[in-house]
């Protein structure tokens, strides 16, 4: 019996730990100064996922002063502009003129997979890449796949019961990858 | 205002910040209104600055039309600074209200630098009332209200007293933004008129006159009202790419140069398109053979194309059949012998033509292409012989657009085929095929013509072969019943 309450502790403790799955070019991102976040690309059922997780991405990212970021506001009066659909691979003069108008050394797109609740535990699974404004080449990228329940440590503490909360803390765990 | 040693940044502390009103994406409509102010509040007694609140804000909102509440645009936010002289803007969202048993609240700050439009600061906080529970339940929260009092308290908690913000993109600050630049077309022909639109938005002073740079030429633009200038120019001759820059000539006599971002394409050159043709002489009679005409359209040369059409002809030159579409060619096009009012079109010459435009106008038209609409079966005449155990058949076939295949076959009732000749194009004259030891023969001669049309002709092979040949003598063996003898 008590070994496997180790075991499960043990199993937790990994699923604790799992980091997301990511590319990283360190050189390069060591040169990006400014990013623009483009509005995530809502592949969900839930209609305001969009809005508020590129929301929470833009804050975290914020928070990890990691980059100066260009406010939402202009990148989608470019959107509307251009024409470019959210979830729209952006062609090389789209990201010149990025380059250009807003001095944006790199763009962040995202893929919204999954952002709902099944049985009260909140399920969410992102996909985030940074594209580079003058090569084009994807500089980060990152997936990860997380429900309320995969933070329980022990006895249930640790347990994520808001999607809002779980968004918030995928977030930081991307935006830790990308350092 | 001051540089710090470390590195290039500077350090700004904000002395008056607006706030924008409260962006609702929570999908609930009785949430709070004056969470805003309650930020502001405890913001201003923590930092000392001025505060400039939402309802200040209605009238900025109403006349630049501000729609999206959850960001603000470079224009927008400089705007803010000229009218109310706010070094910075903060937008709150609030994405989870929930007021059950167990409350829960999600809410979003960002700080956006008025000057530049940047965002140099934000924060976000989620909580459930669960979040406060410690052993046996005890300290749960299920006031809503409680839990939004501290969500705020962590909002803002970290909120810094200065902003850092790069020097380089204070350099690249400028007195004026675009916020609306068109050209009407932007692909056009050379010599053309286009149409230019700019609003410009001045952070201090409007600029007298403003000239818009192509092609090494100058075009004055006309003062509109409400920051927008209009003006007419000609696109340059030669075909090509044109970036177009502004220069704007300041009250103080200063010039000052904006890049617009926008190009001109000058597009000289019609389409270049090869059309392949799949069943140019076809039957559209619905027998599974060659029923219909495909037409291929391949664009040789990249462009984008506006418009395109492809018109058949009858042999009086009246249009029988148009498609007409728009945007990217279609790969392909099948036409199954109607008019345009869904009747069949008589057999016969028509003619096929394409035209298509590209975008600056250009238009490119095809040669005429001869199709041929033939329902009409090749005419069949076949006369047997039979003699030296041979079987000659004499085929004499007529048809106007020419034979593809012919095929003989020999088969019993069962289908078991004994012999089969087949060959392209018209089928010989005569043809030879042994006799078979075989009762119940039959022949069956088929010829196809390039439409696809078929002739058949089939006929019973031992009924020649008993007419023709001499029946053995059999000598009368008697028999019980024969009253002869």
């Amino acid at each position: 019996m008590g070994k496997n309450i180790k075991l499960y502790l043990f199993i937790f403790f990994l699923i604790a730990c799992a980091h997301p799955s990511y590319y990283l070019d360190k050189n390069e991102v060591h040169k990006i100064k400014k990013v623009a976040i483009f509005p995530f690309h809502n592949l969900s059922k839930t209609p305001q996922a969009r809005e508020i997780v590129t929301q929470i991405f833009l804050a975290e990212l914020t928070k990890a002063n990691l980059f100066n970021i260009e406010e939402l506001g202009n990148i989608i009066d470019f959107m509307v502009e251009k024409r470019l659909r959210i979830g729209a691979s952006l062609d090389k003069a789209s990201l010149l003129l990025l380059r250009r108008r807003y001095k944006v050394d790199a763009i962040i797109l995202g893929d919204i997979l999954v952002f709902d609740e099944r049985g009260g535990v909140p399920y969410l699974n992102l996909t985030a890449r940074m594209v580079s404004t003058d090569t084009g080449k994807i500089i980060w990228k990152a997936s990860i796949e997380r429900n309320g329940e995969d933070y329980i440590k022990v006895l249930n503490i640790g347990r994520i019961s808001s999607l809002n909360q779980l968004t918030q803390r995928v977030i930081k765990e991307l935006i830790e990858t990308m350092s | 205002m001051f540089f710090t040693t470390q590195g290039f940044c500077a350090k700004f502390y904000f002395r008056r910040i607006a706030f924008l009103p409260l962006k609702n994406i929570s999908g609930i409509n009785n949430i709070p209104q004056d969470i805003v102010n309650h930020i502001a509040k405890a913001l201003k007694k923590k930092h000392h600055f001025d505060a400039v609140l939402p309802s200040d804000l209605e009238d900025f909102l109403l006349r630049n039309r501000v729609r999206r509440m959850g960001v603000i645009t470079q224009a927008q936010a400089q705007g803010l600074m000229r009218q109310f002289g706010v070094d910075g803007a903060i937008i709150t969202w609030l994405d989870l209200y929930d007021k059950g048993e167990n409350p829960k609240i999600g809410i979003g700050i960002k700080v956006i630098e008025t000057s530049t439009g940047t965002v140099v600061w934000g924060n976000y906080v989620s909580l459930t009332g669960q979040d406060f529970t410690s052993f046996f339940g005890l300290g749960k929260v299920t006031s809503i209200k409680q839990l939004s009092n501290e969500a705020i308290k962590r909002l803002i908690k970290n909120f810094p007293s200065s902003f850092e913000i790069q020097t380089a993109s204070r350099v690249e600050k400028t007195s004026f933004a675009i916020e609306r630049f068109s050209l009407s077309p932007l692909v056009t022909q050379g010599g053309l008129p286009v149409m230019a639109s700019l609003r410009l938005v001045s952070l201090l002073e409007p600029p007298k006159e403003i000239a818009l740079l192509l092609g090494g030429k100058e075009w004055p633009l006309e003062k509109r009202g409400n920051g927008w200038w209009k003006g007419e120019i000609e696109a340059p001759k030669r075909q090509g790419r044109y970036f177009v820059r502004l220069k704007l000539f300041m009250k103080n006599g200063m010039l000052s140069f904006l890049d617009t971002a926008t190009s001109l394409k000058v597009d000289n050159t019609p389409p270049q398109v090869r059309l392949s043709f799949e069943n140019k002489v076809f039957s559209p009679n619905r027998d599974g053979i060659k029923d219909v005409l495909i037409v291929f359209p391949e664009l040789l040369v990249p462009d984008d194309i506006e418009l395109w059409g492809f018109h058949i002809y009858n042999q009086s030159g009246e249009i029988v059949r148009q498609f007409e579409g728009s945007g990217d060619l279609p790969h392909g096009l099948a036409w199954h012998g109607e008019n345009d009012e869904f009747g069949r079109v008589d057999d016969g010459i028509y003619c096929l033509e394409f035209r298509c435009q590209d975008k600056a106008g250009n238009i490119m038209i095809s040669k005429k292409t001869e199709i041929v609409v033939d329902n009409t079966a090749p005419q069949l005449n076949i006369s047997v012989n039979i003699a030296k155990k041979k079987a000659k058949f004499e085929i004499k076939c007529q048809e106007e657009n020419g034979i593809d295949k012919w095929q003989l076959t020999i088969m019993d009732k069962e289908e078991n085929i004994y012999k089969m000749l087949e060959g392209k194009g018209k089928p010989p004259p005569m043809l030879e095929s042994p006799l078979f030891e075989k009762k119940g023969l039959y022949f069956i001669i088929e010829a196809f013509d390039l439409a696809g049309n078929k002739a058949e002709y089939k006929g019973p092979l031992i009924t020649q072969q008993i007419t023709t040949t001499k029946p053995e003598k059999k000598e009368k063996v008697p028999i019980g019943w024969d009253y002869n003898f």
